[in-house]
């Protein structure tokens, strides 16, 4: 799950070295948070938000398919 | 063309020496499919040819079927209710193809043929209720779509005798009207 976002934030960002995810497990929960180089912010969540909403969704798969639900948050 | 199958190893990045924007495209749908556990997948690239698959707005189509029935389920996933995350991960690899490549084209995104049967759908209910807006008389208001499926409505019955469309509402809510011909 760590692998797919930090994949896609690679993908969106022009600092592709500067983008870091942390996992964090909370029972069937994983929390994983986003840290991106403060000029690529804005490409990763995208106009209207709709990159970010778009990860999550993909992020919404992975989970099932673990069996687990996934928060992602974008700090 | 076959985009090729997983490597040993989950990638990290996007290939960015990818030979042209289908290459680089398609390489990170593979990834993708590859980073989502879904690995027993086939992917090709055919030329749209339909309203609904972007003909006429988006270079190259590309097709994910499952190898066999397991991964054929598992990717009913991916396309999500109604749709919603096929096209999300289409968003995804355009935007991201659109910001690595100058005047990159715009690609399509099918899983499991899931468009093409809504398109098919679309069409028909589209000629169905052509045909009782022509016998009352009635306006009828379609239910709530994205663009592109109201796109198909459109272009579906431009060529109906007896009837004309037009798009009302806005955002999520914009919905096609079918009206009888002035």
């Amino acid at each position: 799950m760590r692998a797919l976002i930090e994949y896609l934030a690679r993908a969106l960002a022009e600092h592709p070295d500067d983008v870091v995810v942390e996992e964090e497990h909370d029972g069937d929960r994983i929390l994983l948070y986003l840290y991106v180089n403060d000029e690529d912010k804005g490409r990763v969540i995208g106009r209207d938000g709709r990159c970010a909403n778009a990860m999550r969704s993909l992020l919404h798969v992975a989970a099932v398919r673990a069996g687990v639900r996934a928060t992602l948050n974008i700090e | 063309m076959r985009i090729p199958d997983a490597p040993d190893e989950l990638p990290t990045a996007p290939r960015l020496d990818a030979a042209d924007d289908l290459d680089l495209a398609g390489g990170m749908l593979r990834d993708i499919l590859n980073l989502l556990g879904l690995q027993g997948t086939e992917i090709t690239a055919r030329d749209p040819e339909t309203p609904g698959d972007g003909a006429g707005l988006i270079a190259q189509v590309f097709d994910v079927y499952g190898e066999d029935d397991v991964a054929s389920d598992e990717l009913g996933l991916l396309i999500g209710r109604r749709g919603e995350t096929l096209y999300h991960l289409q968003y995804l690899m355009n935007t991201i193809v659109g910001q690595r490549r100058e005047n990159a084209p715009v690609f399509g995104l099918d899983i499991e043929g899931y468009r093409r049967r809504r398109e098919q759908m679309l069409v028909d209910m589209a000629r169905e209720i052509a045909e009782e807006v022509r016998a009352s008389g009635d306006v009828i208001t379609l239910e709530p779509m994205p663009a592109h499926e109201r796109r198909i409505i459109h272009l579906t019955l431009e060529t109906e005798a007896g009837v004309r469309t037009e798009s009302v509402g806005s955002g999520e809510n914009r919905q096609v009207e079918i009206l009888p011909a002035e």
